[in-house]
């Protein structure tokens, strides 16, 4: 494969990754195959030690494949230098975890402008963008208090904003509503819903929550590091 | 006076010995500190790496904090340096009756506060600092994003 087509946001072809535990080689993924189109609202599912997380890893360039090629936003990424895939993965992807991952020393303003400070927004531009988004996710008055200072929720809402702040093609989320109550995790997905309707930006969630797996368009399964099922609804 | 003049010069190269293995000592200190440190954040350096970040926006994370070590280190350690000798060279050092090389002291020493010695000692620990913290630097430049969010869960 060349070049993938403009609407496939993510190729991946034949993606193995093996890892070595006490010397023993570990399968974690076997040959993964898959396409992501554009403004895709997918959910990655499947049990514990199925793979979703090390393929989010490897589709994200935060990890590298033992085998097989990854195709972002029409990029290869094994080829990319560690520069290259730095300043690529923060113009093209966000980042949602389950542990939200906020810098504790930072307030919830610097956290949220930390990725257009690397790519050289004006402090004006940079405010401004912090405000409107942090609106946007419904945390208006946040922006001076800790990570520490806002519960569980609110915590989860920062790490949104941060992640589509600097307007990625892809958000990539790993288990988002694991550490939510039930009404939080809803309130935070019919979000994401309205901004992947509104920006069109590709959404992959892996997950095991039933209301995530509920609202996505595509249910990929994965079973012993392998697509068992790929459904579109 | 001969072996007087073989007494100071002793002392010279003693004091050049002490010298480097206070250096030695400094340097390993502050690797293990900046190590403590950054393993400390391993995580938060995992998520910093992961939006975005250069390996080498990292790595002068650990340099800024290694130069900063070395700020505050050398202006307490001048001061305090600068009072105790101060104070010695006040009340001297009781160093009669003591025995060095065949020559018996018979009076106190007093040190003398040089100028010199708060600036080019200063100025070696600064570099020698900033060395120390190429090492961590390099770690931390180095770490997979993965790998750094991984080992502090």
């Amino acid at each position: 494969m060349e070049q993938t087509q403009q609407t496939d946001v993510i190729v991946t072809e034949g993606v193995t990754k093996v890892y070595a535990a006490d010397g023993i080689p570990v399968n974690a993924l076997n040959g993964v195959d898959l396409t992501i189109q554009s403004g895709e609202f997918t959910a990655l599912v499947g049990p514990s030690g199925s793979g979703k997380t090390t393929f989010l890893n490897i589709i994200s360039g935060l990890d590298s494949p033992t085998d097989g090629k990854v195709w972002l936003a029409g990029k290869v990424l094994s080829e990319m230098s560690g520069n290259e895939l730095s300043d690529f993965r923060r113009d093209h992807i966000g980042f949602i975890f389950q542990a939200y991952n906020l810098i504790p020393v930072l307030s919830v303003e610097e956290n949220v402008e930390y990725i257009m400070l690397l790519a050289g927004v004006p402090k004006a531009e940079r405010h401004d963008r912090v405000i409107a988004m942090l609106t946007s996710v419904g945390l208006e008055g946040v922006a001076d208090r800790m990570p520490t200072q806002l519960s569980g929720g609110q915590q989860q809402r920062v790490a949104i904003a941060r992640a589509m702040v600097s307007e990625p093609t892809i958000i990539l989320a790993d288990e988002p509503t694991a550490n939510l109550d039930s009404k939080t995790g809803a309130d935070l997905l019919e979000m994401m819903h309205r901004l992947n309707a509104e920006t069109g930006m590709t959404f992959i969630f892996s997950t095991h929550d039933p209301m995530v797996m509920e609202s996505a368009q595509r249910l990929i399964t994965l079973r012993d590091g392998q697509i068992d099922s790929d459904e579109t609804k | 006076m001969s072996q007087l003049t073989v007494v100071l010069e002793m002392t010279r190269y003693s004091k050049y010995i002490m010298g480097v293995i206070l250096f030695g000592v400094v340097v390993f200190g502050i690797i293990n500190t900046l190590f403590m440190s950054l393993y400390e954040r391993m995580f938060e350096f995992g998520v910093l790496r992961a939006v975005g970040t250069r390996p080498f926006g990292m790595a002068r994370v650990i340099l800024f904090e290694a130069g900063a070590l070395a700020i505050v280190s050398i202006g307490l350690g001048t001061i305090l340096g600068f009072v105790l000798t101060g104070v010695l060279a006040h009340v001297g050092i009781d160093y009669t009756g003591i025995e060095m090389m065949g020559v018996t002291m018979q009076e106190f020493i007093y040190p003398v506060l040089e100028v010199q010695q708060f600036i080019i000692y200063p100025i070696w620990v600064f570099i020698f600092t900033l060395i120390a913290g190429l090492y961590p630097a390099r770690h931390v430049a180095k770490m997979a994003p993965v790998d750094a969010m991984r080992r502090s869960f």
